[in-house]
């Protein structure tokens, strides 16, 4: 259709008004001859012409204006889905086509902001997960944080607890090490007594055996004595004998002198006499007797002392020969002890040094628990920080959540033909 | 007179010193059987033979093993001989009584009692034999 513009309508309605009108005055004109009469008719007919032209045309263009406003109602309400109907040729279609592309441009938009409102919010789902995630995961990192805070105390404890303990070993290891030396000086004299006792018992051992030997000089008359005793004894028995048989003989002699009668009288003095000598004789060698059993006896007893002083010296001598086995048995033992408190001195510096520098490590070590106390605090810290950050995060996307909701349901107001 | 004194059994006895013939010592005595206990045997001594007595065994009247003694006094009487075996010899003493042989006398400080080799042979001969049976 061919666009014309409203100017033009309305003149041409106007020129065919006015031929309306001159046709109208001709006619009547004609008919009655009369002019006014036929301009006064024609000029009626020219009026409910207009009236009737002027209508049907402010008709045509309101109810287009109407159905834009319409359209423009429905588009101040959201609906963006209506079409604009292009149905004049006139001005009024430049204003249509202008509404229409503001529609069209109106629902591009809303479109796009439907789509950025939902990546928003699959952003904002995605964003508060990964919010929440980082927060367990902080409060996963504080709780551990905090765990190894706890830990690093209780070692840094443990390890000041451990140093100090070390410290008093260390110091009882240097008290001991001094008395290992003291102990090895100890047994050094003790090595002297030994020896020197050792010495001592081998003397003593010499002196005893010589008067083994001395004694054995002096007990040998001793012994000779004994037989000489033992032969006496026979002599005695000998002349114990002789005296009894003189008694015997005197006996007899008296009783024949006293069968003899008179005659024997003396004689028989005689035989007392005889018998009173043996009788003496008799006392006397049983004293001499006695006497030489009391020298056997002493001589027994000085005998069996010698023999008893010899086993006493021979005894002595085995223990002494003991008391020197002993003692180099000492000695050695005491050598091997000296020997071994010596390694153990050497080994208990080494293990002294070797602690000394264990105490250096665990100071170090306590440092760096220290050190990893105060790290793990500062990371709690921080991670407490992290923790409100996140918070703030998570509220400001809860705010952009509900920002975006508020974005949708906005969004949702317009309706828009897919 | 003179006596010969001996002692058995803690009691002094005296016999007359013309019965003694000798005190002998170490005279083998040949045991002879079937006769009192107190029989110790028989005695060969200078081409005699004696009958040896164990005056312990006498006096106590008991068959215990006598206390041996060194010596044996030997007596000779009528054809008799006879070897008195005492604890202990005294020797001879001299007793004034005409009679002695009744009483106990005081010798010395000593309470003897005077016996004859008669009574001594006597008491023997009315003892019981001896336990050997054969």
């Amino acid at each position: 259709m061919k666009r014309t513009s409203i100017k033009n309508k309305m003149i041409l309605s106007f020129l065919l008004l006015l031929l309306i009108v001159m046709v109208v005055v001709g006619v009547m004109h004609q008919i009655t001859g009369e002019f006014y009469t036929a301009l006064a008719i024609s000029a009626a007919l020219a009026l409910i012409a207009g009236i009737f032209f002027g209508s049907i045309f402010s008709r045509s263009l309101l109810g287009r204006l109407n159905s834009l406003s319409k359209v423009a109602q429905e588009v101040s309400r959201g609906d963006l889905s209506k079409d604009i109907p292009l149905l004049s040729v006139d001005e009024v279609r430049d204003l249509e086509e202008v509404f229409k592309t503001m529609v069209k441009h109106l629902r591009g938009m809303i479109s796009e902001i439907k789509t950025v409102a939902a990546q928003i919010e699959t952003t904002n789902k995605n964003l508060s997960e990964l919010t929440g995630k980082v927060l367990s995961n902080s409060q996963a990192i504080a709780k551990s944080g905090n765990a190894i805070a706890e830990s690093s105390e209780k070692q840094s404890i443990i390890v000041q607890e451990t140093s100090i303990a070390l410290s008093k070993g260390l110091e009882s290891m240097d008290e001991m090490s001094e008395r290992s030396g003291k102990t090895v000086s100890a047994i050094d004299d003790a090595r002297r007594k030994a020896e020197q006792g050792e010495a001592n018992a081998r003397d003593t051992l010499k002196h005893l055996d010589n008067v083994l030997k001395q004694m054995m000089e002096y007990a040998k008359p001793i012994y000779r004595l004994s037989g000489k005793v033992e032969k006496i004894r026979m002599v005695m028995s000998v002349l114990n004998e002789v005296s009894q048989k003189t008694d015997l003989l005197s006996l007899n002699a008296s009783i024949e002198a006293t069968r003899a009668g008179e005659m024997g009288k003396g004689f028989a003095l005689v035989a007392d006499e005889i018998r009173s000598m043996a009788e003496n004789s008799r006392h006397s060698s049983q004293q001499i007797g006695r006497i030489v059993e009391d020298i056997f006896e002493d001589n027994k007893a000085v005998m069996e002392s010698l023999k008893n002083s010899e086993a006493g010296i021979s005894r002595g001598r085995e223990i002494i020969n003991g008391i020197v086995k002993t003692f180099a048995e000492m000695l050695s033992g005491v050598q091997s002890i000296s020997a071994e408190v010596r390694e153990v001195e050497e080994v208990t510096r080494k293990q002294v040094k070797e602690m000394r520098g264990f105490l250096v490590r665990f100071k170090e070590l306590a440092q760096l628990s220290q050190d990893n106390f105060m790290y793990t605090q500062k990371t709690t810290i921080g991670t407490k920080n992290q923790e409100e950050d996140i918070q703030k995060i998570y509220d400001a996307m809860q705010s952009l959540g509900s920002l975006s909701k508020k974005m949708m349901e906005t969004q949702q107001k317009f309706r828009v033909n897919e | 007179m003179e006596y010969f004194v001996f002692k058995v059994r803690d009691r002094y006895f005296a016999i007359g010193a013309h019965y003694v013939y000798r005190i002998v010592d170490d005279l083998m005595v040949t045991p002879v059987p079937l006769l009192p206990a107190c029989y110790e045997g028989l005695s060969y001594y200078r081409g005699e033979l004696f009958d040896v007595v164990n005056a312990d065994i006498i006096v106590g009247k008991e068959k215990e093993a006598s206390k041996k003694s060194a010596y044996i006094i030997l007596l000779k009487w009528d054809q008799h001989n006879l070897g008195l075996i005492p604890d202990h010899i005294v020797g001879l003493k001299w007793i004034d009584e005409e009679n002695p042989q009744e009483t106990d006398l005081m010798v010395d400080g000593l309470l003897v009692k005077v016996v004859t080799p008669e009574a001594v042979w006597q008491s023997i001969s009315g003892m019981d034999y001896g336990p050997e049976k054969i």
